[in-house]
């Protein structure tokens, strides 16, 4: 291997199964900014998605060995992070979604004009809403989607479903979404 | 064409999922018809916002680094484990606190402050605030959340904020949250609030 190229996923949990912990931490560094923002969609707020991917990264660490293929460790980090953040959703450990907490990241309001700031947090605190009603799996298919900018084969592998079931979920999610935002998408 | 069943093309319109020569077709019947104009622009108004909201930036520290130390801090023993937890919690609670004050003395452009408010915290706002009667009930928004705006009485001092309240009732608890929106002032507080916005959603 050339110096200056990256290791593969592959050779990095080869390294990390024999203890390197160096090795792991570059595999972190490199998946984190997705786990992270997949976590966000199942989370109030982002310190808690931050404690879910690190959960789900330590959870990797101690299960690496029963990764079966080293190369597919993307899609297997986020079947943990999922399935991490399904646990604590049901066990309660993680409050139910908070409209309200969704609009600590939303850009400051406008000035002083009060019925612009309301109608942004109106559409916002409505976003929020609408994605955390939505079923489980269409969620996950739209943030792995959306946000990841994965292809349906890569999804399809994270769900354990085939590719026609996840095309259909994200149409099915866009069209709730679509529904449940009513009027809120019209143009100001 | 009939518009009704393009309701679902304009979705896969605003996704990508069309080609080239569907969405010619689509926004040339778009150019002479003025509802599929706005499901149009509605639908791709959401597909921005999805972005926004999907695949924001994570800013901030790594984790990476948090990670590695906490593989190695594994094999310490576990006392030393707790007290390094214990740590690293003061020293959050710190920053916290640190990162209010720092917000506190300016007056220029205020950032979203989320407030918890604590479980007894009566819903609506208490007897200090009286509500704005017009329309009376509040007013409904799109999606049928109520909207209600409450004033202090007597009037509220000078430097008092105005504060925008969305309200959700947790399943499990009487909590609510409350978000600060519009806070130009020294006070994030809605005690200290001249108006309060209350976002009902239910
Ligand atoms: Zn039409």
């Amino acid at each position: 291997m050339a110096a200056d190229e990256a290791p593969s996923d592959a050779e990095l949990v080869r390294r990390s199964r024999a203890g390197d912990a160096e090795a792991f931490g570059a595999l972190v560094a490199r998946h984190e900014p997705g786990v992270r923002r997949v976590a966000r969609s199942w989370t109030p707020t982002a310190a808690d998605a931050d404690d879910l991917a690190q959960t789900a990264f330590l959870k990797a660490w101690q299960d690496l060995a029963r990764l079966e293929d080293p190369s597919r460790f993307r899609p297997w980090i986020f079947r943990i992070v999922l399935n991490a953040a399904r646990d604590s959703h049901r066990r309660s450990l993680l409050r139910p979604f908070h409209a309200a907490r969704a609009i600590e990241g939303a850009d400051p309001p406008d000035g002083r004009d009060p019925s612009r700031a309301a109608a942004a947090a109106e559409t916002t605190a409505a976003l929020e809403a609408a994605i955390a009603g939505l079923p489980e799996e269409l969620r996950e298919a739209l943030s792995l989607h959306v946000g990841e900018g994965m292809r349906h084969a890569e999804i399809a592998e994270i769900a354990g479903v085939n590719e026609a079931t996840v095309r259909w979920r994200l149409f099915q999610a866009r069209r709730i979404l679509r529904e449940m935002l009513g009027t809120l998408l019209d143009q100001p | 064409m009939s518009c009704p069943n393009l309701k679902e093309q304009w979705t896969e319109y605003a996704a990508g999922d069309l080609s080239g020569d569907e969405r010619t077709a689509l926004d040339a019947h778009a150019a002479g018809c003025e509802p599929c104009r706005r499901e149009r622009d509605a639908c791709l108004r959401l597909e921005g916002l999805l972005r926004g909201r999907l695949s924001m930036p994570r800013p901030g520290r790594s984790l990476s680094d948090q990670v590695v130390s906490r593989l190695r801090a594994d094999r310490r023993p576990r006392l030393v484990r707790w007290a390094a937890a214990m740590a690293a919690a003061s020293l959050l609670l710190s920053l916290t606190a640190l990162r209010l004050a720092e917000r506190a003395p300016t007056a220029s452009p205020p950032s979203p402050v989320t407030l918890h408010v604590a479980p007894s915290t009566p819903l609506p706002p208490p007897s200090c605030f009286e509500q704005v009667l017009s329309p009376p009930g509040g007013r409904r928004s799109a999606l049928g959340f109520r909207m209600t705006e409450w004033v202090r009485r007597p009037p509220a001092p000078a430097d008092a904020s105005r504060v925008c309240v969305a309200a959700e009732p947790a399943p499990s608890s009487r909590s609510v949250s409350a978000a600060i929106l519009d806070s130009g002032s020294k006070s994030s507080d809605p005690d200290r609030a001249s108006t309060l916005l209350v976002i009902a959603l239910d």
